[in-house]
């Protein structure tokens, strides 16, 4: 039998990456010579050359540098598939007191078809941020108890739309929210890109007791 | 023959690097922060999640004289222990946590409006 070595456990550098860091070098050296030798490294080097965070030394490319120089040559090329769009169509909550004590957000159904999202759904997020109890009357309206401002109704929006609509890849907004039957996992699938995200489930929180306590017996 | 030498595993230990991460302060458990309405413009600040080895009575002691509010420890039955405090408090909460180093910030998750 032989004996081989092995090289288990260590991580082999991968070979190319030296012959495109010399020519890089090049570059930064001698500017007017090499410009041939550009042509083919066009592609990858973008217009500006900013400092880099790989200048002066030699070392490899790590992940996300090679992400970010990705990304940029993208967006300058073809700025439409670089899909940085968010959702702009968000609607101003409309909320009006009802009586003292409770405010109503009225346009709660519309929101949610916007987001292509489950009004009961929204509404657990929403009674849970805010920490007090609501309930949907006749007209679909959400009556929270409380008093709150516009404002606080637009924040929680956001937060719900950053976690549980946007997707995170393709930052659009054709999501659903899908149920995995074996393990009672709750998946977020884009309908655009594709990606499957999980989602952790809404939970309530602590709810200090607030207001009058009746004789407990 | 030679093939079985390639298969036998190395004495590297994959895990080791994740359980070295994962041993810090609880990893997946957040410091959850909250804050309820009380009568008119008064609010309540809930503190939930804290990592249980930790003094609950000296952390609250603390808050109340750096903020200048009531606060008290409350038993929860799934929760365990929870800290209120009177008033506004999530921001002031939160900066005393990271800066006392109980909590990282990436671990404390603000709710409410």
């Amino acid at each position: 039998m032989v004996a081989l070595p092995l090289n288990l456990g260590i991580t082999e550098e991968p070979t190319f990456t030296g012959l495109k860091k010399k020519k890089k070098k090049q570059v930064h050296t001698d500017l007017l010579d090499i410009e041939s030798h550009n042509a083919e490294e066009d592609i990858n080097d973008p217009i500006g050359e900013d400092e880099k965070p790989w200048e002066g030394t030699d070392r490899d490319y790590k992940y996300e540098e090679l992400l970010s120089r990705v990304f940029n040559t993208l967006r300058e090329s073809n700025p439409e598939l670089a899909g940085e769009k968010r959702k702009t169509i968000l609607k101003i909550p409309e909320v009006l007191r009802e009586g003292t004590k409770k405010t109503v957000f009225v346009n709660l159904v519309d929101i949610c078809k916007m987001m292509h999202r489950q009004p009961e759904h929204v509404m657990t997020f929403l009674l849970a941020e805010l920490g007090t109890s609501g309930s949907l009357d006749g007209q679909q309206r959400l009556v929270v108890k409380g008093r709150f401002a516009p404002k606080s109704f637009e924040g929680i929006l956001r937060r719900y739309m950053n976690e549980y609509v946007i997707c995170n890849s393709c930052k659009g907004g054709d999501t659903r929210i899908e149920k995995d039957k074996e393990n009672r996992l709750i998946f977020l699938k884009c309908d655009k890109c594709g990606s499957e995200r999980s989602v952790a489930p809404i939970k309530a929180g602590f709810v200090a007791r607030v207001g009058r306590r009746k004789a407990e017996t | 023959m030679s093939e079985l030498d390639l298969q036998i595993p190395s004495a590297y230990d994959p895990f080791a690097e994740s359980n070295a991460e994962d041993s810090g302060a609880g990893s997946k458990d957040y410091v959850h922060i909250r804050i309820q309405q009380r009568n008119g413009r008064k609010s309540l600040t809930t503190v939930q999640g804290l990592k249980k080895e930790y003094s609950y009575n000296k952390i609250l002691k603390d808050l109340k004289k750096e903020f200048c509010c009531n606060g008290t420890v409350v038993q929860d039955t799934e929760l365990g222990q929870v800290i209120q405090l009177q008033g506004d408090q999530r921001k002031n909460v939160s900066t005393f946590l990271t800066q006392a180093g109980i909590v990282k910030k990436d671990h404390i998750k603000i709710h409410g409006f």
